[in-house]
């Protein structure tokens, strides 16, 4: 399929939100491969961040991954090598999804998250996500 | 009778500048705060893009400087004070045997570099598993026969503390690439049963026969390139499991290893900036030593009179600290004449 590239787009509200330009993107892929949720991803992290560049507002806002990314988790970021806060952006792009309708693909990993859970889950690494368990899974 | 150049620093670059100054005339005074020459060149292996016997060649080069009559070596000695100008400049040098004070016509800084320690690299669990090396203690273990026997899979991490703001350094190391190709290779060489893994964000190997270098890895020594910064190296058993995202396939990726060498940047040399502070030249952001113009004149510091040569202004290969050795030597003999 190919994209068509264009310059107008929620990126700017993004970058506005965190008061960061998404330029910084390095697109080295290291905030995908740590993620607890890698299993369900559609999107990958750094992916989300390369279309908002290309101003793919639809193919992100319809994204699982948005979804996927825990409020309080800040794994990512942690190891961002330009400290993009991803988990704020995903935090504006649910918002923005919200505002225009589109239905959460994913909902259970923000509630998992308000609880203390999320800390022990991060810590045991290694193990199956809770949610990859079909346990928490929801039907997209 | 030539008035004497001063040179701080025995790595390759510090022994190419007292060559040529030797060789041309002039009479060299060179300075290495270790016991003995050879500086980070003496701890390899093997050279690259040619897999050429590295510590032979060092070897070389050493005799070759010991042997010149214009040349005086000063082991585990350092620069204590500089005052003057160029063309006359008072050195105060700190010798095992006391403190020695010299007239120098010229000063040519080749300090060399250091290998970045990745303590903060947490996430690659190194100084917690014995199993996360880096490409310093990969070399070591090469020297000393120590790499993984029979069907083991070695990772090679790239831009570890370079490429990165958060944790490293801004710039990239320019090396990396194609020593964690010549440490794979040497991998496949010494145990051809290995399998070894490379992730990449991206392939920076210029120069005459670096392309092909990194293409015999792929093609000759099967080594397989992934592209995608490491995230995370997670301790399973007696194995380590090494988490990425292909970012060509865009798709996370996991790789069980058995040894996993991370590529770490290069950095100025410990103590640059008291060094600069010393002779009163400048250092970038990062404290290498700030060359008064990129491209025409980058062995001249800020200061007239003292010279820079090899990895102590940035990161640089073998090939360029000799050529830059040896344009050091030909400003310093200007001024000893």
């Amino acid at each position: 399929m190919r994209l068509k590239i264009d310059e107008d787009g929620i990126r700017t509200m993004v970058e506005q939100s965190i008061g960061k330009s998404l330029t910084s993107c390095l697109q080295c892929s290291k905030c995908g491969g740590g993620c607890v949720h890698s299993e369900e991803f559609d999107l990958t992290p750094r992916q989300v961040v390369e279309s908002l560049l290309d101003c793919q507002d639809g193919k992100v806002l319809d994204s699982r991954m948005i979804w996927l990314c825990g409020r309080s988790c800040s794994a990512c970021q942690a190891v961002c090598p330009v400290g993009l806060p991803l988990n704020e952006i995903m935090a504006v792009l649910r918002e923005e999804a919200g505002r225009r309708g589109i239905e959460p693909k994913y909902e259970k990993p923000s509630m998992i998250y308000y609880k203390f859970e999320h800390c022990a889950k991060h810590q045991e690494e290694g193990e199956a996500s809770e949610s990859s368990t079909g346990r928490e899974t929801q039907p997209a | 009778m030539a008035k004497k150049t001063l040179i701080i620093g025995g790595g390759i670059a510090g022994i190419t500048a007292a060559q040529k100054i030797a060789q041309n005339g002039g009479t060299a005074l060179l300075i290495e705060k270790e016991g003995h020459l050879g500086g980070n060149f003496a701890k390899l292996t093997y050279t690259f893009p040619v897999l050429a016997d590295a510590k032979g060649i060092v070897t070389r080069e050493i005799k070759t400087a010991e042997e010149l009559a214009g040349i005086e070596i000063l082991p585990r000695t350092t620069l204590e004070s500089c005052r003057g100008e160029a063309g006359n400049f008072t050195v105060e040098l700190g010798t095992p045997s006391g403190r020695r004070t010299e007239q120098v016509a010229a000063i040519v800084v080749a300090a060399g570099f250091h290998y970045m320690e990745p303590t903060a690299y947490t996430e690659y669990a190194y100084g917690r598993s014995a199993k996360v090396v880096t490409s310093l203690e990969f070399e070591k273990m090469a020297a000393e026969g120590r790499l993984p026997q029979g069907p083991a899979r070695v990772v090679f991490v790239h831009c570890v503390g370079s490429r990165d703001k958060a944790k490293g350094y801004r710039y990239c190391s320019k090396i990396c690439c194609s020593y964690s190709a010549k440490h794979a290779i040497m991998l496949k060489q010494a145990n051809p049963e290995a399998k070894a893994y490379v992730f990449y964000i991206d392939i920076r190997a210029l120069g005459k026969g670096y392309e092909e270098f990194i293409r015999e890895a792929m093609e000759k020594y099967n080594v397989r390139y992934i592209r995608g910064r490491v995230a995370k190296v997670i301790e399973s058993g007696d194995k380590l499991l090494v988490r990425a995202e292909d970012s060509l396939i865009g798709n996370p990726v996991e790789v069980e290893a058995d040894l996993v060498v991370l590529a770490s940047a290069m950095e100025p040399p410990q103590g640059s900036r008291a060094l600069a502070g010393i002779l009163g030249i400048a250092t970038d952001e990062y404290g290498f030593f700030r060359e008064a113009e990129a491209n025409v004149r980058p062995c001249h510091s800020s200061k007239e009179g003292i010279f820079l040569a090899g990895s102590c202004t940035q990161p640089m290969e073998i090939a360029a600290a000799v050529a830059m050795g040896g344009l050091a030597a030909s400003e310093a003999l200007i001024l000893s004449r």
